[in-house]
């Protein structure tokens, strides 16, 4: 009597206990529902807009990648097209970085030094510099073609650039549009009035065509044996 | 080998000085706050700033340079503009490195815009 007594308080309280815990769940779930429901409907609104703009940008990459796809297979049936292409970027670099000849219009400093002064290495790279702000594409230095790494050093009475002595008068050679040049060049306490203050002697003269040389193939300035591309 | 140089007012011409100093010690590229110098590179003074390769910068200057360390040292070491720089409360640091990475050019997808003016002379190729 006493034993099935026990008996049925266990499984009495197992049955209620297994009702408690599937009450709780359910509760739960209910609340996690009803908390989505209340979320306002603005808020979705966000949601929804910031999903759609990610949804665009992933179409736009699509498109971009598909264009380049389409390209790179089209250039592989026509590996001269691909070819050419690579040439012409390699031409642009060459003639970029120095080492073709080219020609253009600009302009020619010419710098001499007086019985006052001597031109200085500060004179020369204060006047390639302003060149080079002005837009110069392509300058030199008593033929000596200014590239990334040309130095222009003081040796005594000398300049030394690229690694070749040389001596006033300097003649530096820009291309570029020549009235721009020259406006920059001739500014009110610009680089040649600061120069004539000196007592150098400067000119400067616009020319339809000039000729700008590579830079020397045995020049001291092409090194990159410390180089090593980052991929 | 990098140099980082800060506060009170740099000129264009002390980078430019610099600039030239490396040169002349071998360095093979250079950087300054990530602008790579290239042939045409300026360093304009524009109040404050400094303009490198058309872009804005302002102090601190951390200038990057590869080449032989120990020689590029002794360049900086014995540069006078860079005394006077010193001299002035500039601070100036100067570290060797075994490894530094010198950026990409950043206009290296408008390069035909750089050269427009110019037409090759003779091409032997």
């Amino acid at each position: 009597m006493k034993i099935s007594r026990i008996i049925a308080i266990t499984i009495i309280c197992i049955i209620l206990g297994i009702m408690i815990a599937w009450q709780y769940k359910s509760t739960n779930y209910n609340q996690s529902l009803i908390s989505f429901e209340n979320k306002r409907t603005e808020e979705l609104k966000n949601d929804l807009i910031i999903l759609q703009k990610r949804n665009n940008e992933l179409s736009d990459t699509l498109k971009k990648l598909s264009e380049d796809y389409k390209l790179l297979e089209k250039s592989m049936t026509n590996d001269s097209d691909l070819a050419k292409y690579y040439k012409r970027k390699l031409e642009e670099a060459k003639i970029f970085a120095g080492f073709v000849d080219v020609k253009g219009k600009g302009l020619i400093v010419t710098i001499n030094s007086s019985e006052y002064t001597r031109v200085h290495e500060e004179d020369v790279l204060d006047v390639v510099n302003e060149l080079r702000s002005a837009g110069a594409q392509a300058i030199s230095v008593n033929e000596e073609r200014i590239v990334a790494m040309s130095e222009i050093r003081q040796a005594g009475k000398y300049i030394m650039i690229n690694g070749r002595q040389m001596a006033a008068p300097f003649e530096i050679k820009a291309i570029s549009e020549p009235g721009e040049l020259e406006r920059a060049l001739m500014l009110i306490n610009g680089v040649v009035e600061r120069l004539e203050n000196w007592q150098l002697k400067i000119t400067v003269n616009k020319v339809d065509e000039i000729i700008i040389p590579a830079i020397r193939e045995d020049s001291p300035v092409i090194k990159m044996d410390l180089l090593v591309p980052v991929e | 080998l990098s140099l980082s140089v800060n506060i009170l007012i740099i000129h264009d011409q002390d980078l430019r000085i610099i600039l030239n100093e490396l040169k002349k010690g071998g360095a093979q590229a250079i950087s300054i706050n990530g602008e790579r110098i290239m042939p045409m590179s300026e360093q304009v003074c524009a109040g404050p700033t400094i303009l490198i390769n058309k872009n804005r910068y302002t102090a601190p200057y951390i200038i990057k340079a590869i080449g032989d360390p120990d020689n590029l040292y002794k360049v900086m070491i014995n540069c006078n503009r860079l005394g006077l720089m010193i001299r002035d409360k500039i601070k100036v640091k100067i570290d060797k490195s075994d490894e530094i990475t010198i950026e990409l050019f950043k206009g290296i997808n408008e390069i035909d815009k750089l050269i427009s003016g110019m037409e090759v002379l003779d091409n032997e190729n």
